[in-house]
């Protein structure tokens, strides 16, 4: 993409009016979707993104420019530009000695962007007619394709030069089912860091297809949620994006800086039930969130957050460290050459325990399981979520009993966590996208199936049975 | 339309997409350049944590072959990178199905909209706008014993031209320009903390009110201290101005002319019907001065407008772009093309989405209410269902006794469908204000009757 010497140049710029640290990050994005809906094509795209970003950290000040002229002359401007807004610094004369760090290239078998797009399409249609044959009941199939390869370059003024590809896979089916006047929809979105070998054999996209369709038509025979406090079961998987959102990004080291965190200062404590332990792990063989080195050229590795429930550590990424006078765990990530990185989360979930996910709903006589939850949102500063379930069940005397539609759960990330009672055995991890302060990047979700003793669920069947 | 303006900065680039196109086969080809310059500041407990500046710029290439569309993007304006991106579009041609509606509006002549730029953009320093920042965060911090500090103040401007050209002979460009901040304060008490957001925009700093956003993100924190859960009940509710307009904001999906030809509109086969209280009344308006997602045209070219969607209950309209307009065959685009930038293709969305405002004051509405419960912020929008309208969301607020504010309560849900909720509004207030969103939303305080609330 540009040279170590073009590097070395704008990093020497970029430090010309002082600074304690100077990063360079360029990076070229190719990224091509297809897409079907009325089990036609409707969308082919593809293209192209490059870039870079140019920072200067004094204290804990941070200048940052960025251009998409990654020309000699593009760095230099975006370098004087950064340089420029790190003001008050002392006139410096930085010298930089690049030493280039190998790192392990992701094992891709079928780079996507060498896949004829008529193999993509004959993807989108086996999701289309797998849906379709689901039931009689799928009105409307929206398929999507979509793939990404990332190369980065990083390079900075503590010597570090470091390259890295990375590859993307992912499918989006949604399935609208309808009976009657009522209509309903579900969706399944499956993706891996791999090349086109993990959808190859239309297995996981048929596989994905089905599931969306039956959770659809399941929620036609869906009778309301109940309301108020109750024990819920989170299903595994998915499950986890409630740990990620309500208490994992709590576990970032800007929100402890900033005191905007419930965790800061509770290092060595107990902050959840003996029956949690979580971890964040860029390493993941093939997860949506595993980097080889992450977006400040930090190797990525396994970070225990929470040990059998006492809080362990927080997730770092170069600023944040340096502040606390430690080494970044890998989590400095940004979501393009046009923003600044941060501390972020890669692949977190909670690890098994013992009991099996039968004897969470054994255990219940009376509660939701709910299987699968879609986004949610939390307050950072209360730690206060709410998440939609989009396939539920109620629990009546041990035993799952009948489909409940249009349910939430809400609660407060911390005191949940201390509500854990039951973890079963069966961990899976699900890819997600995360948002933070505006940026998006992938990540992963994970957890077994879990119980939380109780949560509030917001449904439309009141105690008194009134229904809207 | 004017013909681009002299100072046209891609009009040369532009002229080689068009022929690269039109030489490999294109019947039709558009190219749509966006550039933007910006300047953003955040500021954290009285120090700078950045200061961002930068320059980006690309173009969004559609070409049509035989009734097919195809699109590519791109931020590499070397004869290379345009070579490169007219190649996968014509590319992409060859695989998407034909569709007869599909193409290239018909060449009009739009009315500029020149206020959408400050004239006075530039006045102001790079050192007098870090400086907006600052005092943001100081005053948010300075205005109750309660508020100590913030979670950050932001302050952001930016210039951003739109050229677009195609081989129908448009040849079109404009300007405009924004400045925002906002301020999220934090209210402690004890162990407890409650946070409070608001923020500010005008086309330039010098229209920003640093201390109504300090004052109202600090009120809005502090007022929350000593929230608890209360019991579920079904209840008479106020939605205050920007939970209402982030609800309405949820219809954005549902009145798309698309998604009522593909059948996953909740709207789809209601026109002419009564689908909300009288006291509705909605519309879709590209040309406010005051609305940030105002423009003289849409990311086809074709005139933004004014149209109304929901005329006291009624559903009047849907919107539309070329393509829907063509398939429907008796409608207009109503100028709706939307293009977040020049990597997105033009998608139908609304630009500014308002519910127009009564004539009564929200402290009104609360008195006619009695008892019931004040919606200060709704959570978890993104989960209403686009296909059903229902929606299960986190709410915080108060409860109201007598017309008045009483207790803070958190961890609540509010549960319904939008065609329900719509249909049980008593009265709409005078307070109209806008949120960001997805489009740009306003709305005033909306007094709801009967809605099931979920706590403890």
């Amino acid at each position: 993409m540009i040279s170590p010497d073009a590097a070395t140049a704008a990093l020497e710029r970029a430090l010309r009016r002082g600074g304690d640290f100077a990063d360079c990050f360029v990076e070229q994005r190719h990224a091509a979707s297809v897409s079907m809906e009325d089990s036609r094509v409707e969308r082919v795209q593809a293209g192209t993104e490059q870039g870079a970003g140019i920072r200067v950290v004094s204290g804990l000040t941070t200048a940052f420019a960025y251009t998409d002229d990654i020309s000699q002359d593009g760095l230099l401007r975006a370098a004087e530009a950064a340089a420029a807004a790190a003001r008050g610094g002392a006139e410096g004369s930085a010298v930089i000695d690049l030493r280039e760090r190998a790192t392990a290239s992701q094992p891709v078998a079928m780079p996507p962007d060498e896949v004829d797009t008529s193999r993509k399409v004959d993807l989108l249609r086996r999701a289309d007619e797998a849906a379709r044959a689901t039931s009689g009941d799928v009105r409307q199939v929206t398929a999507m394709f979509a793939q990404g390869v990332q190369s980065i370059l990083v390079a900075n003024s503590d010597g570090t030069l470091a390259r890295d590809r990375r590859t993307r896979v992912r499918m989006m089916i949604q399935a609208v089912a309808a009976r009657g006047n009522e209509v309903q929809s579900g969706m399944e979105a499956p993706g891996a860091a791999q090349g086109f070998e993990f959808f190859a054999s239309g297995a996981e996209a048929e596989r994905a297809a089905r599931e969306a369709s039956e959770r659809a038509v399941l929620l036609l025979d869906a009778d309301p949620a109940p309301s108020g406090p109750m024990p819920v079961v989170l299903g595994n998987g998915f499950g986890g994006v409630l740990f990620h959102e309500a208490s994992g990004h709590g576990l970032e080291a800007d929100s402890i800086a900033k005191r905007a965190s419930v965790f800061a200062g509770h290092v060595g404590e107990l902050v959840a039930s003996p029956l949690v332990t979580a971890v964040d792990d860029g390493t993941v063989d093939t997860g949506w969130g595993t980097l080889r080195i992450d977006d400040e050229g930090v190797p990525t590795r396994r970070n225990v957050l929470i040990e059998e429930g006492v809080l362990t550590g927080y997730m770092f990424d170069r600023l944040r460290a340096r502040q606390d006078g430690r080494d970044s765990t890998g989590n400095g990530r940004r979501q393009s050459y046009q923003h600044i990185p941060m501390p972020r989360m890669t692949n977190t979930f909670i690890l098994p325990g013992l009991s099996r996910v039968e004897e969470l709903i054994a255990a219940t006589p009376y509660g939701l399981y709910a299987k699968s939850l879609g986004s949610g949102q939390v307050n950072p500063v209360t730690g206060d979520f709410v998440f939609a379930v989009t396939e539920g069940y109620l629990i009546e005397n041990g035993r799952i009993t009948r489909p409940v539609r249009n349910a939430t759960i809400i609660g407060n990330g911390p005191a949940a966590l201390k509500k854990v009672d039951m973890v079963a055995d069966d961990l899976e991890i699900s890819p997600g996208t995360c948002g933070k302060e505006g940026q998006s990047v992938p990540v992963s979700v994970g957890q077994p199936h879990l119980r939380i003793a109780e949560l509030t669920v917001g449904g439309t069947r009141l105690a008194g049975g009134v229904q809207m | 339309m004017s013909a681009a303006p002299a100072e046209a900065r891609f009009s040369a680039i532009a002229d080689q997409v068009l022929e690269a196109a039109s030489s490999g086969g294109a019947g039709q080809a558009e190219a749509f350049f966006a550039h933007g310059r910006e300047l953003t500041v955040k500021a954290f407990e009285g120090e700078v944590e950045s200061l961002t500046s930068a320059e980006s710029q690309g173009v969004g290439v559609r070409v049509f072959t035989d009734s097919r569309m195809g699109f590519a993007y791109t931020s590499d304006l070397t004869a290379d990178g345009v070579r490169r991106v007219v190649a996968q579009a014509l590319d992409a041609c060859r695989y998407n199905e034909p569709d007869e509606h599909n193409g290239l509006p018909e060449l009009t002549s739009p009315d500029d909209l020149p206020e959408l730029v400050a004239a006075d953009f530039d006045a102001r320093s790079v050192e007098d706008r870090v400086a907006m920042a600052l005092e943001l965060d100081r005053l948010t911090a300075a205005q109750d014993p309660e508020v100590k500090r913030t979670a950050g103040a932001v302050y952001s401007d930016e210039r951003g031209r739109t050229e677009l050209y195609n081989t129908r002979g448009l040849r079109a460009a404009f300007d405009a320009t924004v400045a925002y901040a906002y301020v999220e304060s934090i209210a402690e008490r004890g162990e407890e903390m409650q946070s409070g957001f608001s923020f500010t925009y005008a086309r330039s700093a010098s229209g920003l009110d640093l201390e109504a956003c300090a004052v109202e993100a600090a009120d809005r924190s502090a007022r929350m201290l000593g929230a608890a859960q209360v019991g579920s009940r079904t209840t008479s509710v106020v939605f205050e101005p920007w939970a209402a307009a982030q609800l309405i904001g949820t219809l954005a999906s549902s009145i798309s002319a698309e998604a009522v030809q593909k059948g996953r509109s909740l709207l789809a086969g209601r026109l002419g019907e009564m689908i909300a209280a009288a006291a509705i009344t909605v519309v879709d308006d590209g040309r406010r001065a005051d609305g940030l997602a105002s423009r003289p045209w849409d990311g086809e070219g074709v005139s933004t407008q004014q149209t109304v969607i929901i005329d006291g209950g009624v559903l009047r309209s849907y919107l539309h772009n070329t393509y829907t307009a063509r398939r429907d065959g008796s409608a207009r685009s109503t100028g709706n093309a939307s293009r977040g930038s020049h990597k997105a293709t033009p998608e139908l969305a609304p630009s500014n989405l308002v519910l127009l405002p009564g004539s009564e004051p929200a402290g009104a509405l609360l008195r006619r209410m009695g008892d019931g419960v004040l919606i200060s912020d709704v959570h978890g929008l993104h989960t209403v269902n686009p296909v059903t309208g229902e929606f299960s969301l986190g709410i915080s607020g108060f409860l109201v006794e007598n017309g008045q504010l009483a207790t803070p309560i958190r961890e609540m849900t509010v549960a319904g469908t939008m065609l329900g909720l719509l249909q049980s509004v008593d009265a709409v207030g005078s307070d109209l204000r806008f949120m960001v969103g997805g489009a740009f939303v306003g709305a005033p305080s909306l007094l709801v009757r009967d809605l099931p609330l979920s706590g403890a």
